[in-house]
């Protein structure tokens, strides 16, 4: 058993969990919601397991570095964040329903992990071996995962307000409007802390490992395009009360600048090395 | 009131949020631009991906260095603009909220909280005002109490300062904007090479070939690379030793993450190279002596052979050469002019196979692909044939380059004056071709071409006369010899990246001031309660209310705790 198989049993783990969390929503049956909860629970622990098996494959390898290398290794702690992330959230606010939005991305993210993506464990490039490379991952991915779930508010959020289903019984069965504003927003506030700790760790560590803290390398660019995105919408809402809709397609258009500086910039050439 | 001059307005105007807005989404919109035209290539490249007309437009534009144009600048200019205004116009009203030594606490609005919770009690006003004092409101940094007529209010507060939270932020930003500014200013960013055991002062910066030299000398003592064993590059790692006024002063091994700072100058680890090689070990096998010869030698560095086998010059080193089409990996190339006046082009792999004498045929074909005679058509004499056209008439003569003869039938003059590599006529390339001039009694001249392919050529113009080369010179003779380099040392040099940055602490602070005041503003809330206890006939009416700036769900559980803990016997 190697940490690739454990990979992927999370995904058909969190895959099974979404479909509880959605049979939940349709059936309205408090069981299934125990179960997807439950499962999404132990998708989380198997997750932190192939992460742990696979840090220590690195060693057995010789190599000996935190499993967060490549894009396969980064999808997979993705995957992750998304999903602690979100349990976190259930808990402190009870909304289960909030799980048939979230679940499904760390299904996805770490589906596209095993599918997708080469997931050979290979040596530390020299620029990579730095402590940085765990806080700056780490914070980064932490910020990624909330805008994530804020995106999925988000869409609810939309979704609610639409009129042509907002008399659908499942669809009246989604939280209120303004508690789905509410955790938007506080989802963002605590994705836009971790985006901006990670922009700045990843300054200091360009500026320990090339000699400059921003070179307007494409994805420095496109993390920083995203802070611009999100800080817009703090400012908005805060100063000019802009709340609902807007910010609904605000953490939208947020979240398409997040997916941009994570995957589409490997279309774009510079130094982030995570595209091969 | 203040009256609405040009000045307010212009305030106004830079501390408005639109105007924070429409900067912070512009400059999302335009640093977009970046990353899709590729920085700083230079106007070939452009024009070669874009064509001439959009590269007008990049120019006038500035989009080739869109970071560093005006444009850019004056967007960030005005957002600096926009905060420091937008700061000042709101801190008074904050400055008074935090630094107020007697804030005012309005009962009638904490009754109203909707997070407010009154019971009743059984215990005595003595013993709850004791539990308020000594378990609720100890936690809070600011306490008031009030005395009734028949009971006391309590009112308390914390975290008052945590509106100083978005200043910190925002005066973050902008010291992280001067700290750039001051590095762009003050400082540079360059790079040096150094080889093994050399020192340098020099630095290169920009792409415009600028030079700026250092105070102090950087040595490479020694540079090294280890690989993993997928061929990948595990380490990069160089000796530098700092030297001033002849001494060395600092010594450190540096390696990609791990630089050199001295005197604020910063030595980063970003590159290598292999210079040239030195000391070359080479064989010479001698196919008819059957003999090995061995000698060491440099680029360029003449070497008679003995036996009478010539002169050989190792003349250039080739990280990857390209042979017949071939990628051959390193070689060598060079020159053996042989004692009989031919001269050899001679290619030597590196590393080469073993030589093994047994194997004859193939040695000797091994020579003939990697020994090249050159042509030695220039010291031959030519044997040339001249055909009149009035009479039909052959005449052969032996010619040599640079030397005028008489054309036969005095028909003028002929001079063969060089061998050309390659001759290209009517686009088709007819390779190697001899040149030659003939000048007519009347003084008129007419060039001519022969390839040696073709040698009846001259035929087409139709001239009075028409020249032919009879005889090609005969077929290249093979070497008998066959260098090898067994092996050769070549110092590596070091890519250093060099940089200047004064700024960096100033953009530091401000990383430490956004991210703190960040942490205040988002995780921390300013939180005011107010308790009220007041007798009633038999029991004592309890009131808890509060306000958290941001944690309105966090107040509701605060205060509903308070409330247990309160009405607790003990
Ligand atoms: C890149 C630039 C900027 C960044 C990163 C930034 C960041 C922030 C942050 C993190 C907050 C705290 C939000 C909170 O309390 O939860 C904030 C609040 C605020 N910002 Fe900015 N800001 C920027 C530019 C500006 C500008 C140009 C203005 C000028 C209008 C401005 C005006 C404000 C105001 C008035 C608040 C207080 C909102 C409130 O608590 O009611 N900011 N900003």
């Amino acid at each position: 058993m190697d940490s690739s198989n454990i990979f992927s049993i999370t995904t058909f783990v969190y895959g099974f969990a979404c479909i509880m969390y959605v049979v939940f929503w349709i059936f309205k049956s408090k069981i299934s919601g125990k179960i997807a909860t439950a499962v999404l629970i132990f998708g989380s622990i198997l997750n932190i397991a192939g992460i742990g098996l696979r840090w220590s494959e690195t060693y057995k390898l010789g190599f000996g570095h935190a499993p967060l290398s490549n894009l396969f290794e980064s999808l997979t702690f993705f995957s992750l964040t998304i999903a602690l992330l979100y349990l976190f959230v259930e808990f402190k606010y009870g909304k289960k329903i909030l799980g048939v939005f979230a679940s499904p991305m760390a299904f996805l993210a770490i589906a596209y992990a095993s599918l997708g993506t080469n997931s050979q464990i290979a040596p530390l490039m020299p620029a990579l071996k730095s402590n940085w490379l765990i806080a700056h991952v780490l914070t980064c991915f932490l910020g990624y995962a909330a805008f994530a779930i804020a995106y999925g508010i988000s869409i609810m959020y939309l979704i609610k307000i639409s009129e042509s289903v907002n008399k659908m019984s499942i669809v009246k069965q989604l939280p209120d409007i303004t508690v789905l504003d509410d955790l938007t927003y506080k989802m963002i506030v605590f994705g836009f802390f971790f985006l901006t700790l990670g922009i700045i760790t990843g300054a200091v560590w360009a500026n320990s490992a090339w000699g400059r803290y921003w070179g307007w390398d494409p994805k420095e660019t496109w993390s920083l395009i995203t802070w611009f995105i999100y800080a817009t919408l703090l400012h908005a809402r805060l100063i000019k009360g802009w709340a609902g809709k807007k910010i609904a397609y605000l953490s939208i258009f947020g979240f398409v600048a997040v997916l941009f500086t994570y995957f589409g910039v490997n279309y774009l050439s510079g130094l982030h090395s995570y595209g091969s | 009131m203040k009256k609405n001059t040009t000045e307010n307005k212009l305030l106004t105007f830079f501390s408005s949020i639109k105007l924070t807005i429409f900067l912070l989404l512009a400059l999302a919109a335009t640093s977009v631009i970046g990353t899709v035209v590729e920085q700083n290539l230079n106007s070939f490249e452009y024009i070669n991906r874009y064509g001439q007309s959009v590269y007008d437009i990049f120019k006038l534009l500035n989009i080739t260095d869109m970071y560093h144009s005006w444009w850019f600048l004056l967007l960030i200019c005005l957002l600096v603009l926009n905060i420091i205004i937008c700061s000042i116009q709101n801190l008074k009203k904050t400055w008074d909220i935090i630094f107020v030594k007697n804030p005012k606490f309005n009962i009638n609005q904490f009754k109203k909280y909707k997070n407010r919770v009154q019971i009743l009690s059984n215990l005595p006003l003595e013993k709850l005002i004791e539990t308020v004092e000594t378990k609720i409101i100890k936690k809070y940094s600011y306490k008031k109490t009030d005395r009734t007529k028949n009971g006391i209010i309590f009112f308390a507060e914390k975290n008052r300062w945590v509106k100083s939270g978005v200043y910190i932020v925002h005066l973050g930003v902008v010291l992280l904007l001067v700290g750039s500014l001051i590095g762009s200013l003050f400082g540079f960013d360059g790079y040096m090479n150094i080889a093994e055991g050399e020192r340098n002062n020099v630095v290169k910066t920009g792409g415009s070939n600028k030079i700026r030299l250092l105070d102090f000398s950087v040595q490479c003592d020694k540079f090294n690379v280890l690989f993993y064993d997928s061929g990948m590059a595990e380490e990069y790692k160089s000796t530098l030793s700092i030297i001033e006024n002849s001494k060395v002063v600092l010594k450190k091994d540096i390696v990609v993450n791990s630089p050199l700072r001295y005197k604020g100058i910063n030595l980063f680890q970003s590159s290598y190279g292999v210079l040239d090689p030195e000391k070359i070990h080479a064989e010479i096998y001698n196919r008819q002596a059957e003999k090995i010869y061995e000698f060491d030698t440099v680029l360029g560095k003449k070497i008679t052979l003995p036996d009478d086998m010539g002169i050989l010059t190792i003349t250039n080193y080739h990280k990857s050469f390209n042979f017949k089409g071939r990628k051959m990996g390193k070689a060598f190339t060079g020159v053996l002019n042989t004692a009989d006046k031919d001269v050899f082009d001679i290619v030597m792999p590196y590393p080469f196979f073993e030589i093994k004498p047994s194997d004859q045929a193939d040695l000797s074909s091994m020579i003939n692909m990697l020994c090249t005679k050159r042509s030695k058509a220039y010291v031959e004499k030519i044997p040339v044939s001249f055909l009149s056209n009035k009479t039909k008439m052959v005449y052969k003569k032996i010619v040599e380059f640079g030397q005028s003869v008489k054309i036969p039938e005095d028909t003028g003059s002929f001079i063969l004056t060089e061998l050309k590599k390659s001759y290209s006529f009517k686009g088709h390339n007819l390779g190697e071709t001899y040149m030659g001039k003939v000048t007519y009694p009347s003084g008129d001249t007419v060039h001519i071409a022969i390839p040696r392919k073709y040698p009846k050529f001259d035929k087409m113009r139709n001239g009075k006369v028409i020249i032919k080369i009879e005889d090609i010179p005969a077929k290249e003779k093979e070497a008998a010899f066959l260098p090898v380099i067994s092996n050769f040392h070549s110092k590596y040099y070091t890519g250093l990246q060099v940089t200047k940055d004064p700024g960096v602490y100033t953009v530091y602070l401000g990383f430490i001031f956004i991210i703190s005041g960040c942490f205040i503003a988002f995780f921390m809330a300013h939180e005011r309660i107010c308790i009220i206890l007041e007798k009633t006939k038999k029991q004592t009416k309890i009131m808890i209310s509060g306000k958290s700036d941001k944690n309105a769900q966090g107040m509701k559980i605060k205060i509903s705790q308070f409330s247990r803990s309160i009405n607790k016997k003990r």
